[in-house]
C-alpha cells in the first residue's frame, strides 16, 4: 500500500516541477553571460565532444581517462576536475536535475546523496552535481539549482554545463547517472547509485559506496559497472 | 499478497447487484487518465476474467513499457488478492522506439494502451454478490520533463451464473490483444540464426524488423542503430554473451515485423538460447 507520505511527496514534487520554465530572473541571465564558452572539455583522445569514434558507444568506458572540464557552478566559481584530482582526491560525479523524480527521491525521501557525502566526510572524497540540461528544460537554470541547492542542503557544487558537452564526453543518460573517478584520473565506476530503479525507497545495496569503500581500502573495485536508471538528461534538441 | 507490483484487489458482497461493470473513475493527473475496466458485464464462478488498467495519455507525452530503457520508469502495481482469487502475469502491449537527445533510447507507450490482467475466480463467490477490484498504481509520464503520477482505480463487477457478455470496454481489450506479441511461429519461414556472439532474425517477407529487448535480455551492441532495421532480418550483437552463464545466454524481447502495405505490425515474443559454441 502506498503511503500518504508517499502520495504528499509526490504532490510537492510535482509543485516543485510546475515551476520550471518560467522566466530566467536577471540575476540568471548575467550568469548564463558569464559562462558562454566556460565549459571545456577534454577526453582521453583528441576529439570532436559529441562525436561517435568507430561507430562504438559515446561516453567513457570504466578504466578509460575521465574527460576533464571547468564549468562554474552555482556559486559562479569555476569548477575543475584536473585541479580537484591533482589535490589527491577521489571524485564522485553525479548528473542532476532537481525536478527528476529520481533525483528528488534520493535528497527529498531516502537522503541517500546527503548520507553518502557524510559518509566519505574528511576522506578525501570531493562530490560534484552536474546539471546538463539545456537552458529552457527541466530543471535548468541557475536560479532552480540555487534553491534545490538550498532546501535540500547540498552541501557541494552544483555544476551547470548547459550547453552539454560535458554530459556527453561522459555519455551521460540518466539523472542521477554516477560516476567514480579515481586521482589518477581513471573511472573506476560507472552507472547506478542503487538497485532501486524506481521513484521512490532507497535501494537495498548502494554501488557507489561499496565502490568507495574498495577504493579507499586499496582494492579492485568489484562492481565497476552497473545500469543507470533515472530520468533522460535533457540535452538540447537536435 | 502478489509482491511484484502495486494493486489492491477485495471481495466483499453487496446488497444490490450492477447490471454491468462500473468502472469508478478517479482524477490523477492532467497528463495522464487511468482507468480499470473488465472485459465482460459480469463475472461466473470458476473461471477467468480480464480486468486491465486504461491508460490515456496527453499527446505528446510518454509512459513506459517494461522492458529495457535508457531512462523513465515503467507503471507498478500493488495487489493483494482475496482467497480464491488468482492473479496471471500482466500483458503488456509492444511499444514503440522513443529516442531523446543525447541518443537516450527508450521503448514508450503513447496516446492509449490498455495492460490487461488475467484474473482466475475460484468457485467460493457466490452469485448475486460481486467482486469488487481495488487498484493502486504509480507510473511516470514524460515529455521534455517527467512526472510521478498515481491513481487508485476501483471497479465493481456482479457475479452470475448466466453466461458472461461483452461489457462496454471490451473493444480495449480487442484492440490491445492486436499488439500483445505471440509466441515466435516454428516454421513459417521466420527463422533465428546463431553466429558467435551475434544472431541474424528473420522474418518472412517482412518490409522492416525492430527488436525490442526484455529487461533480462544481455547488453546488445549499439541498440540505438542496430535495433531497427529495413529488410527481412534483424542482426544483432552481445559484446558480453559469452561472459553469461549458459543458461543466461539467450536473446529474449518482442521482435517487430512490419509488412510492405500492412498497416498493422506483428509482434512476436522471442526466447532464443544460445546453442553451445554459438551456434
Amino acid at each position: 500500500m502506498l503511503s500518504k507520505r508517499f502520495f504528499s511527496s509526490l504532490t510537492a514534487a510535482a509543485l516543485a516541477m510546475a515551476i520550471v520554465g518560467s522566466p530566467a530572473l536577471a540575476q540568471e541571465k548575467e550568469h548564463k553571460d558569464q559562462h558562454k564558452n566556460e565549459t571545456k572539455v577534454k577526453g582521453e583522445q583528441p576529439r570532436e565532444v559529441g562525436k561517435k569514434q568507430d561507430g562504438k558507444k559515446e561516453g567513457v568506458a570504466v578504466g578509460g581517462t575521465a574527460p576533464t572540464f571547468t564549468i562554474r557552478d552555482t556559486d559562479n566559481k569555476e569548477v575543475s576536475l584536473s585541479s580537484i584530482l591533482g589535490d589527491g582526491n577521489i571524485v564522485v560525479l553525479q548528473w542532476f536535475n532537481p525536478d527528476c523524480p529520481f533525483v528528488v527521491k534520493h535528497y527529498k525521501e531516502t537522503k541517500t546523496f546527503n548520507d553518502l557525502h557524510a559518509k566519505y566526510s574528511g576522506k578525501k572524497v570531493v562530490f560534484l552535481a552536474i546539471n546538463s540540461g539545456a537552458p529552457g528544460q527541466q530543471g535548468t537554470g541557475l536560479k532552480r539549482n540555487q534553491e534545490a541547492k538550498k532546501e535540500w542542503s547540498i552541501p557541494y557544487p552544483i555544476l551547470l554545463d548547459e550547453s552539454g558537452e560535458t554530459g556527453k564526453a561522459y555519455g551521460a543518460k540518466n539523472t542521477p547517472g554516477m560516476y567514480i573517478v579515481t586521482p589518477d584520473g581513471k573511472i573506476a565506476y560507472k552507472g547506478a547509485i542503487d538497485d532501486d530503479n524506481s521513484a521512490k525507497g532507497p535501494g537495498k545495496t548502494n554501488y557507489v559506496a561499496n565502490a568507495l569503500d574498495e577504493i579507499l581500502a586499496k582494492k579492485p573495485v568489484t562492481t565497476t559497472e552497473t545500469k543507470p536508471y533515472g530520468c533522460s538528461v535533457k540535452y538540447a534538441n537536435k | 499478497m502478489n509482491t511484484t507490483g502495486v494493486l489492491v484487489l477485495l471481495l466483499f458482497a453487496a446488497a444490490v447487484p450492477l447490471a454491468y461493470s462500473q468502472p469508478v473513475e478517479q482524477p490523477s493527473s492532467q497528463h495522464v487518465k487511468a482507468t480499470l475496466i473488465c472485459e465482460t458485464t459480469t463475472i461466473q464462478p470458476n473461471s477467468t476474467v480480464h480486468i486491465g488498467v486504461l491508460f490515456q495519455i496527453e499527446k505528446g507525452w510518454h509512459i513506459y513499457w517494461d522492458g529495457q530503457n535508457d531512462s523513465g520508469m515503467p507503471p507498478r502495481f500493488h495487489m493483494m488478492l482475496p482467497d480464491g482469487c488468482t492473479a496471471g502475469e500482466w500483458l503488456w502491449p509492444a511499444p514503440k522506439r522513443h529516442i531523446s537527445p543525447g541518443d537516450v533510447l527508450d521503448h514508450v507507450y503513447e496516446n492509449e494502451v490498455l495492460l490487461i490482467l488475467p484474473i482466475r475466480v475460484g468457485t467460493n463467490v457466490k452469485p448475486g454478490e460481486k467482486i469488487a477490484f481495488r487498484i493502486e498504481a504509480d507510473w511516470l509520464v514524460c515529455q521534455h520533463m517527467c512526472i510521478p503520477e498515481s491513481a487508485k482505480l476501483e471497479l465493481e463487477v456482479p457475479i452470475t451464473n448466466d453466461r458472461t457478455k461483452p461489457g462496454n470496454h471490451s473493444k480495449y481489450f480487442e484492440i490491445a490483444r492486436t499488439t500483445i506479441p505471440k509466441a515466435w511461429p516454428l516454421g513459417h519461414g521466420h527463422a533465428a540464426v546463431w553466429r558467435g556472439n551475434e544472431i541474424t532474425i528473420r522474418g518472412k517477407n517482412a518490409e522492416s524488423v525492430a527488436f525490442f529487448p526484455s529487461k533480462s535480455c544481455p547488453e546488445i551492441d549499439n541498440l540505438l542503430k542496430r535495433g531497427q532495421t529495413k529488410g527481412d532480418s534483424i542482426s544483432l550483437h552481445f559484446p558480453k554473451m559469452g561472459e553469461l552463464p549458459a543458461p543466461q545466454q539467450r536473446v529474449t524481447g518482442v521482435v517487430e515485423l512490419r509488412f510492405k502495405g500492412v498497416k498493422q505490425p506483428v509482434y512476436y515474443s522471442v526466447d532464443f538460447l544460445r546453442p553451445p559454441g554459438g551456434g
